[in-house]
């Protein structure tokens, strides 16, 4: 069985040009794809922005471009799991602890 | 068949034209002050075909069918996009800057049920220690 293939690349958008400065965008695509072409095919694309760099007439600024909704639900994911994990590992303790002993 | 494959080696070229700049949106100018929306986009879609006897109840007929070129074909597909604001990007007299936008429902229900859990963690960890063993 063809296992889908995945690529990931940092693609830099057209400069946007606003006053005297110069926005130089980049974008990460993240492409998944099975291609067969008797059976059939299928492609996800993901497009995020990644960054852009400011560039004025003296200087160039580098500015990440933060995806905050994915941000908070990964520490919430995480938050998540660690909760799960201590009330196992406690749960593991009190049951060891309050086991019968052999020979008593 | 083939009119199926030229379709699948068509539709094979479309992550590779991808356009980057539509994630960027156009610069709207109010009060000085320039906004440039930007999105994230998620798009994909899929196809398949099979090929099989006109007849499955007859095998001798499928194989004359077959023989013929007469198989049955059949195929499917589908697609879908979808789009997210995340940020703006805000360019003024006094520099660039990028304003974060958050998806304010999806956070509150993931916190909703990240509070379901651990209440529900919590109450089962509270029963194994008070709980005593017969």
């Amino acid at each position: 069985m063809k296992l889908p293939e995945q690529r990931i690349r940092l693609v830099a958008a057209d400069p946007i040009e606003v006053g005297t400065r110069r926005l130089l965008p980049s974008v990460l695509v993240n492409t998944l794809s099975l291609q067969s072409p008797d059976k059939g095919t299928f492609n996800f694309v993901r497009l995020r922005p990644a960054s852009i760099v400011v560039e004025c007439e003296s200087s160039a600024e580098w500015i990440e471009i933060p995806n905050t909704t994915e941000n908070i639900l990964s520490t919430m994911a995480a938050a998540a799991a660690g909760i799960a994990l201590v009330s196992s590992l406690i749960i593991a303790a009190s049951l060891f602890l309050n086991s019968p002993r052999k020979g008593r | 068949m083939e009119a199926v494959k030229a379709l699948f080696e068509r539709l094979d070229k479309v992550p590779e034209e991808v356009n980057v700049n539509a994630v960027f949106g156009t610069p709207e100018t109010i009060d000085g002050l320039t906004l440039i929306p930007v999105a994230e986009i998620m798009y994909g879609f899929g196809a398949g075909v099979g090929s099989g006897p006109s007849n499955e109840c007859d095998e001798a007929s499928a194989d004359a069918d077959a023989a013929e070129g007469e198989a049955a074909i059949g195929a499917g597909g589908g697609a879908g996009a979808k789009a997210r604001p995340i940020a703006y990007i805000a360019v003024g007299p006094e520099g660039a800057r990028v304003q974060p936008i958050m998806d304010e429902q999806k956070v509150a229900l993931a916190g909703i049920l990240l509070g379901f859990w651990a209440i529900g963690w919590v109450g089962l960890v509270l029963k194994t220690l008070f709980t005593r063993r017969s």
